[in-house]
């Protein structure tokens, strides 16, 4: 037991020993993301993690059952709980390398042997979550009566580690990490070793610390699925990496070859050697190739594509390139004799390494005099320019032959309606939005692309929005600009020119007749030219909303430009495609509810199982279960929203994901700290949780348009302005689940790991629950649902005994 | 507690430009995804080939009918010489060997290198495109196992192919002088020069998926000659490209949304 004269030193070990180990969780949980987007693709990740961290579900389930046995053990158990949760770290991420264990997620829907490794995957990593969460939640039953201290300690922790994650990123290899922060829990667990069984306990440190030194000292395999595009690079003869930088945008890579070309969708007229170049990869997929320079160049490659259309229509001088990758189109706009070049490129290893490494080959592309480059998000940096320019030019959309659905996910914040809107605000007189993409069958990029042009033309009050597109197609691509100003004669001339001298067909352009659009390349899909006519017409909404894939236009709300499923057509999909394909043609979505189902389905049995121990009556536990999860669902999804809202307004996605989760953890952490001073009773959660209601609500309807209206200032004033934002909410949502566990401490002491369990469990359900609403609804009905969760938390307290 | 939120990956991965890949399978056209069907399927396959052990190569020769006519007439091919030539090229002596037993299954096979041997009615689909005659010299990129060379040098007069991974042309080549084609010519070499010594073709396969069409290739092929490509990133390919050389113009078509699933029984890490 914890003994009078010891207990403040202890306590204080023991706040410290909690703090670093849910700094070490969280740390890991992060790494393990960048690990399985590495090896794998991050949807798996995703699926991989989220069963991972049910283990804290399964904490509250087993500290229910075996309660009494673990804590009489305590002294024993949380030092060893903790330092085993270390070695663990370091030794499953090896394991799962193991030719037992490794699977390939890409074979998983059509290689039924795959789901055993998948499984004994999920066990693998399932087990220093649970081991580190056992620690924990036998702190909270232990010290109920101190839980705002305790919870304190472990939500700072919590967002310390986030905020280390990232030092760590810009410090180690991915393969050194798991071993670094294994560090952490063996740190926690020997502050809080005591006298009992101290021999043993040191001698289990010494072993887990020999374990990981040995393992930081023996890297283990990283090497990517075969099925990655590193994979296939590595490949080729004479492959060589020439660099390999580790840090928060992802492992950047990059490879050459002298057989690595590059040379998207070229004209079957070009004649010329296409050179080789060095590719850029970032988490083992093609990031970006380097423009390879020469003196004899007379041509620019992209100018045999359809992207060169613009440049057809006459010079332009002002050019704005988004998401600018190594700078292919930055050559080609200096090859087209623009002067003003702005580039905007969200990763500045890639700025940097184009900057130093790669300057002599690029012929110091980055540093010439009408290129500036901006280290930033492309919307951000739209929402800020005052600037208008003559060509915005958008990054060659979809993967090649078609996407498969694993952008699903992704937040495209260039390819909404709203964007486009401020393209077109950002245009010169006779300026020029250019957007690529290539073909895919059956067509979703390119209709999209369409119907988001012609919504946002509409939302501007053109009358006339065909008299100002046109798009033509290669073989490969299809590139649409839309002008300011109506085209007009010379400029339909010169398009019809340029499709006839590189074997183009233009698809549409004011008075094309049918024959004109199948010229030089021809596609089995009979529908797609009345379809693409179709979005600018009357008909738009009926095509969209019958057609077979969702090719609604994405907006601010629901920034999911890749997300294609249509549930209602699923079936027609199946059907047509059969099951194995189905699942291959939208497949981040399809994992996103493969994941929500597998944790709906552990979670309810972590839940459940505890209830045959503690019986399913007595200690209100319709409260316990209806308040821990509407606290669970409302933290989270505020949290998802708050990161997405604020990625877009500071800019720097790792920077602002840094500051919205260390900002609200630690002003949790600070509300639950001063909820130790209020007292435990059903009025005071009816304060708290009304208030946080309240403010989800508010915020639900004012936030955007606040964030749009400030957007133009300072970083500085922004970083301020996003701090107390966030800050203000979260101190009160720090409160309610330390004043709850004690509640239902003195209503059956019991029930207090299960109601820990649940919140476990919920919080995970919610991560995946968050991602389908989100893309179902959007991030305004995810804050809604915050705002539910805790009127749900809010309502529950009146179902509590009143005299609690 | 905290749970970081799984959704936010996005802070981590910035692949504005992502690349997955994917190949080529026409299952859509026969396949409806009946599992039973699957198993039953299997099963019988399993019996045949266990009651065969004895009479082996008569064994392959039935799942070889078997599998032209319900994977390949049952699909619309209907010429003869490509179907004559399928029924006779050995597919089995192309897969690794723990894959034999489902050589004449209707999907592509792992072959090492994240390459593949593509499914065999995508093979016999690229074969009758390209119209072969006898008197045809055809060149093929990408040989990886070496069967769809097989194929076409049962057709035509020469056939030459070139494979860029150097262990997938050895074992190729090896293969291929074992089972006496000599009438196909192997080269370890980048793909995208063709072979110019040996052109012009009367038709050029590319088998290996690439994102644009190597300007010596259309070089190297004949006026009238067709050429057939799977665009796409080497395991995304979602289309078969159709180009065709007629009085110096070209010309291409879509053909087909194709989709490429590769079946494994192990996981294997780089080959």
């Amino acid at each position: 037991m914890f003994g009078r004269q010891k207990i403040d030193f202890f306590h204080i070990r023991l706040i410290l020993a909690l703090a670093v180990l849910s700094a070490a969780i969280i740390s890991y949980e992060i790494q393990l993301i960048h690990f399985f987007t590495i090896v794998q693709w991050h949807h798996f990740a995703f699926m991989v993690i989220s069963i991972a961290m049910l283990g804290f579900g399964a904490s509250g389930t087993i500290i229910s059952i075996f309660r009494k046995w673990l804590l009489e053990r305590k002294d024993t158990l949380l030092p060893f709980l903790m330092i085993s949760s270390g070695l663990l770290m370091t030794v499953v991420i090896r394991l799962s390398r193991s030719d037992f264990f490794i699977f390939d997620s890409y074979t998983l829907f059509v290689d039924r042997s795959q789901f055993s490794r998948l499984l004994g995957t999920y066990f693998l990593f399932f087990l220093p979550f649970f081991s580190g969460a056992l620690a924990i939640g036998l702190i909270f039953v232990k010290k109920v009566s101190k839980i705002g201290t305790y919870y304190f300690s472990d939500l700072v922790g919590a967002g310390m580690g986030g905020i280390l994650t990232i030092f760590l990123f810009w410090k180690f290899t991915p393969q050194e990490i798991p071993s670094i922060i294994a560090f952490l829990p063996i740190f926690a667990g020997v502050v809080i070793i005591r006298k009992k069984a101290r021999l043993v306990l040191i001698s289990f440190t010494i072993l887990c610390l020999s374990v990981v030194v040995y393992q930081l000292n023996r890297p283990f395999d990283l090497a990517p699925s075969q099925f990655k595009g590193v994979s296939y690079a590595m490949n080729l003869p004479d492959a060589k990496i020439n660099h390999e930088i580790s840090s928060p945008y992802g492992l950047l890579q990059v490879v050459s070859s002298p057989v690595l070309r590059y040379a998207p969708g070229l004209s079957l007229t070009y004649t010329e050697v296409v050179p080789p170049s060095s590719v850029i990869f970032n988490n083992g997929d093609w990031y970006a190739s380097i423009p390879p320079w020469s003196k004899k160049d007379t041509t620019h490659l992209l100018n045999f594509t359809t992207m060169a259309l613009p440049y057809a229509l006459g010079p332009q001088n002002s050019v704005l390139l988004f998401n600018s990758g190594a700078g292919l189109e930055i050559s080609q706009a200096l090859f087209n004799g623009a002067q003003q070049i702005t580039a905007i490129e969200p990763n500045e290893i890639v700025i940097s390494l184009l900057k130093n490494d790669y300057a002599t080959i690029t012929d110091s592309l980055f540093f010439h005099p009408n290129v500036q480059v901006h280290a930033l998000e492309s919307r951000t940096f739209l929402n800020q320019t005052h600037k208008k320019y003559d060509l915005i030019q958008l990054p060659l959309l979809g993967t090649f032959g078609g996407t498969v659905g694993l952008n699903a996910l992704q937040e495209e914040n260039l390819l909404t309606e709203e964007a486009f809107t401020e393209m077109w605000y950002k245009l010169n007189q006779n300026g020029l939005i250019a957007i690529s993409s290539w073909i895919d069958y059956p067509s979703k990029i390119s209709l999209k692309n369409a119907a988001t042009i012609a919504s946002s033309l509409e939302s501007s009050k053109i009358i006339d929005p065909l008299s100002h597109i046109a798009a033509i197609r290669s073989w490969g691509t299809i590139t649409f600009i839309v002008k300011r100003s109506s085209l007009n004669k010379t400029d339909i001339e010169n398009i019809k020119i340029f499709c006839d001298k590189y074997n183009f067909d233009p698809i549409l352009l004011p008075e094309i007749k049918t024959v004109d659009r199948v010229q030089y390349n021809t596609m089995e899909d009979g529908n797609f030219f009345f379809n693409l006519e179709g979005m600018f017409s009357a008909q738009r909404k009926k095509i969209i909303n019958t057609y077979d894939f969702n090719i609604h236009p994405a907006t601010d709300n629901k920034p999911y430009f890749y997300q294609f499923l249509r549930w209602k057509k699923f079936p027609n999909l199946i059907k047509s495609l059969g099951q194995k394909s189905t699942a291959y043609i939208e497949l981040g979505y399809f994992i996103v509810v493969v994941t929500f189902i597998q944790v709906i389905i552990l979670a309810l049995l972590f839940i459940i199982l505890p209830l045959f121990r503690l019986g399913w009556k007595g200690g209100n536990k319709t409260w316990v279960a209806l308040y821990f999860c509407a606290l669970g669902f409302g933290y989270i999804f505020l949290e998802i929203v708050f990161i997405k809202y604020f990625i877009l307004y500071l800019g720097h996605p790792i920077y602002s994901v840094a500051t919205v989760i260390s900002v609200m953890l630690i002003s949790s952490g600070l509300g639950s700290y001063y909820s130790s001073r209020l007292k435990a009773q059903r009025k005071t959660l009816l304060k708290i949780t009304g208030i946080i209601a309240g403010f989800i609500l508010a915020y639900s309807f004012f936030i955007g348009d606040f964030l749009s209206s400030t957007v133009g200032l300072n970083i500085e004033f922004k970083i301020g302005i996003s701090c107390l934002l966030i800050a203000l909410p979260a101190f009160f949502m720090g409160m309610p689940f330390p004043i709850g566990l004690k509640i239902v401490y003195k209503m059956k002491k019991s029930n207090v790991p299960w109601a820990w369990g649940i919140n476990g469990c919920v919080s995970v359900i919610s991560t995946s629950l968050a991602a389908i609403i989100a893309l179902e609804l959007g991030f305004m009905v995810v804050m809604l649902f915050a705002s539910a969760a805790y009127t749900i938390a809010f309502l529950s307290n009146y179902i509590l005994i009143r005299k609690y | 507690m905290y749970v970081f939120p799984l959704s936010n990956y996005d802070f981590l991965n910035l692949d504005y430009k992502w690349h997955f890949h994917f190949e080529f399978n026409a299952y859509y056209s026969t396949f409806n995804g009946v599992y039973i069907h699957m198993i039953m399927n299997k099963l019988i396959l399993i019996f045949i080939l266990i009651t065969t052990l004895c009479i082996q190569d008569d064994g392959y020769k039935v799942l070889r009918e078997k599998m032209v006519n319900t994977q390949i007439i049952a699909r619309g091919v209907q010429d003869a010489s490509t179907l004559a030539a399928l029924r006779s090229v050995p597919r089995h002596k192309f897969v690794p060997k723990r894959y034999k037993v489902y050589a004449y299954q209707d999907s592509p096979l792992q072959i090492g290198y994240g390459q593949t041997i593509s499914q065999p009615y995508i093979v016999a689909f690229m074969t009758e495109i390209i119209k072969p005659q006898k008197d045809f010299k055809i060149l093929e990129i990408g040989t990886g196992s070496g069967y769809q060379a097989a194929v076409l040098a049962k057709i035509v007069d020469s056939v030459y192919t070139i494979e860029i991974i150097e262990e997938l042309y050895i074992n190729a080549k090896k293969r291929l002088e074992d089972l006496n084609y000599d009438n196909i010519s192997v080269k370890n070499a980048d793909g995208y020069y063709g072979w110019e010594e040996k052109g012009p073709f009367d038709a050029i396969i590319v088998t290996a998926a690439a994102e644009f069409v190597p300007p010596p290739l259309l070089e190297q092929l004949k006026n009238g000659g067709r050429m057939i490509i799977p665009v796409g990133t080497p395991f995304t390919t979602q289309q078969l490209l159709l180009v065709q050389k007629k009085k110096g113009k070209i010309k291409t078509k879509n053909l087909m949304f194709v989709r490429f699933v590769p079946f494994t029984r192990s996981a294997t890490k780089g080959k």
